[in-house]
């Protein structure tokens, strides 16, 4: 960042215990830390986690293509037939 | 009831299914899904404000994975196009309106357009546990996938109906002349 700015915020002291543990551990700067936690969390707010995307591809087996084939090849059940047919 | 697309102005904060999973995606993903990636979109049933259920779908692909040619089934060995039903909720408070056989005739239809319009080979659904033989009672069969299946967990079970089960059941419901 070109311009830096300074913000305070109220955390709990169990954090701000983590914080400072990690601050000496590591030796990186308290702020930077700080804004490298903020930066990661707004980008994870942003993204769609794994679990709610939708697959586009979907691979079968050559026997599951053949049993849905099997399965194209039959009746509609009377409850199906009665979904379809209920109009708007 | 009206069953509409998923407007941003719509308060999804209220809706509870009762499943933490659904209710999470309505409240904090459907809008993102459909609004800034795109990849998915909600429609919901609605009786004025009131969300009474939703259900997500989005295009994918059926793809057979390769094998010699004399094991081949007859589906296509290339990617067919196929609507794929990923949730499906109803609000605890509509119980017995019939929200979800609403949201799921919706879907059938859109794939019926989709495969005038650009191709479907069927539909597939994401059933979740305990949902297997409510999708089964339509013709949903269970199937199992080598590659692509939900990141849900519990994991659910997918289920395919196929296109041409769907077009006899609309030709076996007109009345007969």
């Amino acid at each position: 960042m070109a311009t830096e700015v300074q913000i305070s915020a109220s955390i709990s002291r169990e954090v701000k215990e983590l914080l400072e543990k990690r601050t000496r551990a590591t030796g990186v700067k308290k702020g930077h830390l700080v804004e490298q936690a903020l930066l990661h969390h707004l980008i994870a707010l942003d993204a769609l986690p794994d679990d709610v995307l939708v697959r586009p591809r979907v691979v079968i087996s050559s026997e599951t293509a053949a049993k849905i084939e099997a399965h194209a090849s039959g009746e509609p059940s009377q409850a199906l037939v009665a979904l379809m047919g209920r109009g708007d | 009831m009206e069953i509409r697309l998923l407007r941003e102005s719509d308060a999804r904060g209220s809706f509870s299914s009762g499943d933490d999973d659904l209710d999470r995606f309505f409240h904090q993903y459907a809008g993102q899904n459909q609004f800034k990636h795109h990849i998915g979109v909600t429609y919901v049933a609605v009786e004025g404000t009131r969300l009474l259920g939703y259900v997500t779908v989005a295009a994918a692909q059926l793809d057979v994975e390769h094998v010699p040619r004399k094991q081949r089934s007859k589906l296509p060995q290339y990617p067919v196009p196929v609507l794929r039903l990923a949730r499906l909720a109803r609000d605890k408070s509509a119980e017995g309106l019939g929200v979800g056989e609403a949201l799921l005739f919706h879907v059938l239809r859109l794939a019926l357009r989709m495969a005038r319009d650009y191709g479907c080979y069927g539909v597939l659904v994401d059933a979740k546990a305990g949902k297997v033989s409510y999708y089964a009672r339509y013709d949903f069969e269970v199937i199992e996938i080598e590659e692509g299946e939900s990141g849900t967990r519990p994991r659910p079970t997918p289920m395919f109906l196929p296109l041409k089960l769907i077009i006899a059941a609309v030709e076996r419901s007109l009345p007969k002349e």
